[in-house]
């Protein structure tokens, strides 16, 4: 009886379901991977995943005054991560497991493959209120404005991090490549 | 050197430049070799991390919202009235507790000690006696004037000691759980 009522509401009747369905198709994968590298743990990942897209569910009647959709799911994303890390503090310990870095493709050299760890590890070391900026600036593209809608922050405030994000990962990157 | 450190704030957003800010960034760049390697470690840390490739979700993030949905609803479980709960804090209960101590020994003292108050003459008591309750429930036509006035007299005669009256509310309270 819920699952009709959930699905009818998704279905046909709702064109906003139909819109986060969309959305969520579209964005699945490159959320996943935003939330594993926030939160460095794979099935975590998948649960907070779901958990982000439940809530862009939930607030589907905001869907129409959202100006840049992207960016707000990337909020709810980052909301949601940042949450559950301040919920549990796993990040303090959490093993940064070999088997979670992504598989690479068929031609990717052992340099590659080492230069990717490099920066996976890099990455992993700076606290997640730089990593979210320079990871949506530097590998997801956002504009400035963008991610300062993102992480809810102004557009100095990202400024201002995103410069410190850079100095703290060429040290870090500098650290991981002596070892 | 003032604009050495505007210019190193802005290296790290070279790419959302105005035309303006990145002519004053390229400028400073060729008379600053600090700001001139930074801003090559820039480019290459953004080539670096654009060129990362992304895990894949596996079988437990669903392909499609429908399988989210379907998740939640499978955990659904029906709401369940919360019984509610209210919440006293602990001093109010003690201060209760205390109270219902005093009134509850202020009544055993009463009745263990004999009653020694003044004697009630002119008002009558307010409490129905038996006397008094039977004159009620009988008709006026069965009561003769003169015994009406006859028990009137004897009820004001009755000595009624003030330290019972007004009691009962308190040994209802007291006996309250």
């Amino acid at each position: 009886m819920i699952i009709e009522m959930i699905m009818a509401e998704a279905g046909t009747g709702d064109n906003l379901g139909n819109l986060v369905g969309g959305l969520f198709e579209e964005h699945r994968s490159a959320v996943f991977a935003y939330v594993y590298r926030l939160v460095g743990n794979r099935e975590w990942a998948e649960e907070l995943t779901q958990e982000a897209f439940l809530r862009v569910y939930d607030a589907r009647a905001r869907l129409p005054e959202v100006r840049n959709r992207r960016a707000w799911i990337y909020r709810i994303a980052t909301n949601t991560a940042f949450n559950a890390l301040k919920r549990w503090r796993r990040f303090l310990w959490l093993p940064w497991h070999e088997a979670d870095v992504a598989p690479l493709g068929r031609s990717d050299s052992a340099e590659q493959v080492e230069g990717q760890t490099l920066v996976e590890q890099a990455l992993l070391a700076l606290a997640p209120k730089y990593r979210a900026p320079l990871l949506l600036y530097s590998h997801y593209g956002f504009s400035v404005g963008e991610v300062a809608e993102a992480l809810g922050i102004g557009e100095g405030a990202v400024k201002m991090r995103l410069s410190r994000a850079r100095e703290m990962f060429r040290g870090a990157y500098q650290r991981e490549s002596c070892r | 050197m003032k604009r050495h450190g505007e210019v190193v704030g802005l290296l790290a957003v070279y790419r959302n430049l105005d035309p303006a800010s990145r002519a004053l960034v390229d400028q400073h760049v060729l008379e600053c070799p600090a700001c001139a390697a930074r801003q090559t470690a820039y480019a290459q840390m953004d080539q670096a991390l654009a060129g990362l490739v992304d895990p894949r979700p596996g079988a437990a993030l669903p392909r499609s919202l429908d399988g989210i949905l379907h998740g939640r609803s499978s955990r659904w479980v029906p709401a369940r009235p919360v019984p509610q709960q209210v919440r006293v804090a602990p001093k109010v209960l003690v201060a209760a507790a205390v109270l219902a101590l005093i009134v509850v020994s202020f009544w055993i003292v009463l009745r263990v000690l004999p009653p020694t108050g003044p004697v009630l003459a002119e008002t009558p008591s307010v409490t129905p006696t038996s006397t008094s309750l039977a004159a009620a429930l009988t008709p006026p036509s069965a009561v003769a004037p003169d015994a009406a006035s006859s028990a009137a007299r004897h009820l004001a005669s009755i000595p009624t000691p003030i330290a019972t009256r007004g009691l009962a509310p308190l040994v209802v309270v007291a006996a309250m759980p």
